[in-house]
């Protein structure tokens, strides 16, 4: 597995609207994408409060291009991304890494 | 639970001193206080192809408070840090955060 480490910082007040999009929208959208989810947490102690992190667990990089390109192109991932920001943006900022586990990873 | 994220940064070349290091001996020396990891990466694409990415997973901060401590004034650990460095240090950096599930969290 690859695994997609992806840090949200969200606007100051928006990180429960982000955390109400993934439980009632994204996660059952992914669902449908087959994209795997392998965590999600917010900050306790670290450099922001505001930041989201999360998880996917990926075959490979090709899965990655195939089944992200189809997510960020579904029409009900359209719709649900205008609606929930209709108040506002949520994200300040998004970063991603991509993460390889080591041979004696509890989690491979 | 409470998921420690821990990101080291090593020197040039030395990380695979450092993944030997907690192959051989630390995943060990922790066994033998408790202290549970929750995955190893390494870096595939990001920041720096430098840097060890984990997590630990801990019941409160309380049991991270004592556990950590014992480990780092455990006499083995302090052998194994000398023996590991005696041809140079090993990590540039180190950062760490706490982390807290999320209700839809497929990780607790």
């Amino acid at each position: 597995m690859i695994y997609e480490l992806r840090i949200y910082r969200t606007f100051p007040g928006r990180l429960p609207a982000l955390l109400a999009r993934f439980r009632d929208h994204t996660l059952r959208i992914w669902d449908r994408h087959g994209i795997r989810q392998a965590g999600f947490w917010t900050t306790m102690v670290g450099q922001s409060a505001n930041d989201l992190t999360y998880m996917l667990a990926w075959e490979s990089m090709a899965e990655r291009e195939v089944k992200w390109e189809a997510f960020m192109t579904d029409p009900e991932w359209s719709r649900i991304r205008v609606e929930s920001q209709l108040d506002g943006p949520i994200n300040a900022n998004v970063s991603n890494t991509f993460l390889q586990p080591t041979a004696f990873s509890a989690v491979r | 639970m409470i998921h420690e994220l821990r990101i080291y940064r090593t020197l040039p070349g030395r990380m695979p001193n450092l993944l030997a290091r907690f192959q051989n001996h630390t995943l060990r020396i922790w066994e033998k206080h408790g202290i549970r990891q929750a995955g190893f990466w390494t870096t595939l694409v990001g920041e720096s192809t430098n840097d060890l990415t984990y997590l630990l997973a801990w019941e409160s901060l309380a049991e991270r408070e004592d556990k950590w401590a014992k480990f780092r004034a455990d006499p083995e650990w302090h052998k194994v840090v000398a023996e590991s460095e005696a041809d140079g240090p090993i990590n540039a950096n180190v950062a760490n955060y706490f982390l807290q599930p999320t209700a839809f969290s497929s990780v607790k």
